[in-house]
């Protein structure tokens, strides 16, 4: 399956706002204009039903109440969000904890700080049906 | 080893038994036994041996004595038998000499020989029958003779007394030598033969000569004969007579006394017996036959045993046998023989009924003395032997019940021993028993006290099993409190006593304080009332036993029990050793809980201390990371386009952005190598793809300056189990150091091995490191003094790069000349494992 930027919708997962707007200002320069953006696991799930269809969830780790692995748990189970691409996009970088995530099922992993040089392309080539796994 | 005690024990046991079930056999009466019999044997073989020698002796001597006798006898009748028969065969030829002298015989036969022509005549006839009549009162006179006849020269019958014969030739040849005169013919004695014996006489013309023999036998008629015989010597004939044997036989049995098994009798060259009238034959016989004169034993015609003598008469022609039967003669030595036998049966039985009286004296004490012996053998000591005699038996006798009373004496005393003994080994055995507990509850103590952690169930487990395997009535345990004022009794086993759980002064009265204040085991039967609570009901005695811990007495271990005298001094030290078993495991499990609350606080000051740093590193790196992404968005014109001094400005946020993370970095490493929170996530690599792939990377450093980068990879580089992050981060470290320090050359990354060690070295052209400062480089915070001109570092790099190095097993080091360059080189182990696809 092939989306194309300018009709995919991403969400967000991101305590930080500003980091959130990084990466809206970068997938928009990738031609990307549906970004949706949650704080937290718990508001994905309570919110489930008043977002639009996702084609990809870019997912921090780190967050508060829950971590990244228990919310992707979660929402594995949500029948909304059980075909997403999820990737995980974390600070958190090391080839365990890129392990972990791949055997937690998350579809792909793109360690922080973000690249603004190689970002947009690596979310072109998520939505092309790649898989990445970069530590950065 | 206890089963093969056991095994001993029961082997013994058997031996025990079989001995009292299977009886000795031993004979208890004299006669059947050895002694008994050997001694009658004894007395019976001397007493009939030379008895039986005696009798045959006196029996051969007798037996020869008869036998001589018997032949003496039977040699004189014999004798007086042969001079029997030659009488009557001279009595028969005196007959007929006296019938052939006659003048009328004479004359009648010269008067037949000379007219034998004229035979027919009647004068012949006359002649012939006055010759027969002659002949015929001559027969009749003498029953000796059977037939009378004449015979010519030639043998003819001329006249017989059987008529029938008279003309024709006798049955045997009737002749005489021409000096004979006449003769005795003993052909047969057989009485029923026509021939047999025959008396010859020469009926001369003139006179008859009569021998001088003859006269001498027959005395009688010699007279007559002398007188008849003396005229002519022309033989006219002959004159025959045959006799009558069984005339003789009468004759014989007249002869002498025979007894009544004695017997005589004749026997011609045939065989022919006389008066037995039939042919006999006997070892006597043959050889009186054979012309032997004999004597001696042998069996008669009729198988029968005889003692006999035997002749032969040549002149007769006849062999004479005198015998007796042995039977008869030896019947006197027979009786001799049987009262002798009777004496020495009568001797026997006389031996024999001494012997068995002495035997009886003899061996009825030794029975006795046995019987005796069986007693003891069976246990019953008390047997004494009365002693009857003076001899060797008596002494024997005296001697045992001597023994008896030792043996008594040995046994008693053994007995005596044994029942010591006895008691000594149960006692022993008792003890080893108690031991055995003790020893097992000693052992459930320590396995309780090593599998139980928790001190409160702990010390409930040991006075159960102190109470259960000693036996006790009561068991319980005291800890004192860290002032030592009071003792709280932890837990109990046995009666419920009200002050479980409750707290007691040290200083009561009673077992428990003493032993506490005083750190020694202390035991009481004299119970003070209210000592550390009641004690149970049934007490008789207690024992407290201090718990002792280098040199303080913590607590008290309590034992009671309803046996007055519960505790020795064994007790004491066992139940002191659980004591100290108690003791040191309450202060282990102390211990314990100490140091996992030691552990927990680690543990959690070690969680806070990542946290913190976790926390640090998203804090510092999030607003970090915005700055750079934000100045990168803006430097690549996505927010819009930018004017010539706002790019160069950004430019430079974007560069201290970088570089700020780059040392917020470096302290979060450092920060938790510092905290020993740094873990390696060691695999399996090939550092020839990470090289290439750092290459790739490091290009960029050198970009549009005049350096080259070279590497130069050995091709069979083994694998290294490395992090691979981190060894990225070394390369990248030294290779931006290279760069940041080389104007103009070339950079070389090289990758060789040698042994176990896997060497990676960094050269470059740069200007070099000052000898003094090529191992400071390697410390934080330092930088080499030349490089103090560009301050854009804060000095970590080296000094991480050199942890990172050490944390894997390798080394790190620099070699330099000022103004040519420098090789900065590391080593990594060679991965041990085989490498893996």
């Amino acid at each position: 399956m092939s989306i194309q930027p300018k009709d995919a919708t991403i969400l967000v997962v991101e305590d930080n706002f500003q980091n959130f707007v990084l990466i809206t200002r970068l997938l928009a320069y990738l031609g990307v204009s549906k970004c949706e953006w949650k704080a937290s696991g718990w508001q994905v799930l309570e919110f489930a039903e008043s977002l639009p269809h996702i084609d990809l969830i870019l997912m921090d780790i780190f967050l508060p109440e829950e971590d990244g692995y228990q919310v992707l748990e979660k929402l594995r189970t949500h029948p909304r969000f059980q075909d997403a691409l999820i990737v995980a996009v974390t600070a958190d970088v090391s080839v365990d904890n890129m392990e972990r995530a791949r055997s937690a099922g998350f579809n792909g992993f793109i360690g922080k700080p973000l690249d603004p040089d190689r970002f947009p392309n690596q979310i072109r080539r998520v939505l092309r049906g790649e898989e990445i796994w970069d530590l950065g | 080893m206890g089963s093969r005690v056991i095994r001993a024990q029961e082997q013994m046991d058997g031996m025990l038994s079989s001995a009292s079930t299977e009886r000795p056999q031993i004979p208890t009466t004299g006669m059947r036994g050895g002694l008994g019999r050997t001694l009658l044997t004894s007395f019976l073989i001397l007493a009939i041996v030379p008895l039986i020698a005696v009798t045959w002796y006196a029996t051969l001597r007798e037996r020869q004595d008869i036998q001589r006798e018997v032949i003496t006898k039977l040699s004189s009748v014999a004798t007086m038998m042969e001079i029997q028969v030659n009488q009557w065969v001279e009595h028969r030829i005196a007959s007929l000499q006296f019938l052939a002298a006659l003048p009328a015989t004479r004359e009648n036969m010269s008067i037949l020989v000379t007219n034998t022509g004229d035979t027919s005549t009647a004068r012949a006839d006359q002649v012939r029958h006055t010759l027969r009549l002659q002949l015929q009162t001559t027969l009749a006179q003498d029953p000796a003779f059977r037939r009378l006849a004449v015979l010519d020269g030639e043998g003819n019958v001329l006249v017989s007394t059987d008529p029938q014969t008279e003309g024709k030739p006798t049955e045997q040849t009737l002749t005489l030598e021409p000096e004979q005169n006449y003769a005795f013919q003993f052909i047969t004695l057989d009485p029923t033969a026509n021939v047999g014996p025959v008396v010859i006489v020469r009926l001369s013309a003139s006179r008859l000569s009569v021998s001088t023999e003859l006269d001498k036998v027959s005395t009688k008629s010699h007279d007559e004969a002398q007188h008849i015989t003396g005229q002519d010597d022309e033989t006219l004939g002959l004159l025959a007579g045959w006799l009558n044997p069984g005339n003789l036989s009468t004759d014989l049995q007249t002869v002498g006394e025979l007894w009544e098994t004695g017997e005589i009798y004749l026997v011609d060259a045939n065989g022919m017996a006389l008066p037995q009238g039939r042919a006999v034959s006997s070892m006597g016989i043959q050889a009186a036959l054979a012309g032997e004169d004999r004597e001696g034993l042998y069996e008669n015609y009729a198988g029968v045993p005889v003692i006999g003598i035997y002749h032969w008469m040549p002149e007769l022609g006849l062999a004479l046998v005198a015998e007796q039967m042995q039977e008869e003669a030896f019947a006197t030595t027979n009786n001799v023989t049987a009262a002798v036998v009777g004496a020495t049966l009568a001797m026997a039985l006389f031996t024999a009924t001494i012997a068995a009286v002495v035997t009886r004296q003899i061996t009825r004490p030794i029975v006795r003395l046995t019987e005796s012996a069986l007693s003891i053998a069976e246990g019953d000591l008390e047997q004494r032997v009365p002693v009857t005699s003076r001899d060797e038996i008596g002494i024997l006798a005296y001697v045992f019940n001597h023994m008896a009373t030792e043996l008594k004496t040995l046994y008693d005393n053994l007995e005596k021993k044994v029942v010591q003994r006895t008691t000594l080994l149960q006692r022993a055995n008792y003890q080893i028993q108690r031991r055995a507990i003790q020893m097992q509850a000693s052992l459930e103590v320590g396995q309780v006290v090593t599998s139980i952690l928790d001190p409160d169930r702990l010390l409930e487990q040991v006075v159960q099993v102190v109470r259960g395997r000693f036996a006790y009535s009561y068991a319980g345990v005291y800890t004192a409190d860290e002032e030592g004022q009071y003792l709280l009794l932890r837990a109990l086993a046995g009666e419920a006593n009200p002050f479980h759980g409750q707290r007691v002064p040290t200083d009561l009265p009673g077992p428990i304080g003493q032993a506490f204040r005083e750190g020694i085991a202390v035991v009481t039967s004299q119970l003070v009332p209210m000592t550390v609570g009641p004690p149970v009901s049934y007490t008789r005695s207690e024992a407290a036993l201090p718990l002792r811990l280098g040199g303080r007495t913590l607590g008290v271990l309590d034992v009671q029990t309803a046996d007055e005298e519960g505790f020795d001094e064994d007790d004491v030290s066992v139940l002191q050793n659980v004591a100290n078993q108690i003791i040191i495991t309450l202060e282990n499990a102390r211990a314990y809980a100490v140091e996992r609350e030691a552990v927990e606080r680690l543990q959690e000051l070690d969680l806070s201390k990542r946290r913190f740093l976790m926390n640090m590193s998203h804090e510092l790196r999030t607003p970090l990371t915005n700055i750079i992404g934000f100045s990168r968005l803006m430097l690549k014109g996505i927010s819009g386009p930018l004017r010539g001094q706002q790019q160069n400005d950004l430019q430079i946020i974007y560069q201290n952005g970088q570089h700020l993370l780059g040392l917020i970095n470096d302290l979060l490493d450092i920060s938790q190598i510092e905290a020993g929170l740094m873990e390696l996530e060691l695999r399996e690599m090939d550092l020839a793809d990470l090289i290439g792939s750092v290459m790739a990377t490091a290009s960029a450093l050198v970009r549009d300056r005049d350096i080259e980068l070279h590497q130069e990879i050995a091709p069979d580089l083994p694998t290294v189990r490395a992090d691979t992050a981190r060894i990225r981060q070394v390369l990248l470290r030294l290779l931006a150091n290279a760069a940041k320090f080389t104007v103009q050359g070339a950079i070389i990354v090289r990758a060789w091995h040698i042994d176990a060690e896997v060497m990676v070295s960094i050269s470059d052209t740069g200007v070099g490191i000052p000898l003094g400062d090529r191992e400071r480089i390697f410390e934080r915070f330092e930088q080499g003094t030349l490089v103090n001109r560009r301050p854009d570092g804060a000095g970590l790099g080296l000094a991480l790069s050199k942890e990172f190095v050490e944390m894997h097993g390798g080394r790190i080091w620099v070699e330099s000349e000022m103004g040519k360059g420098s090789t900065f080189t590391f080593s990594l182990p060679v991965s041990q494992e085989a490498p893996s696809s």
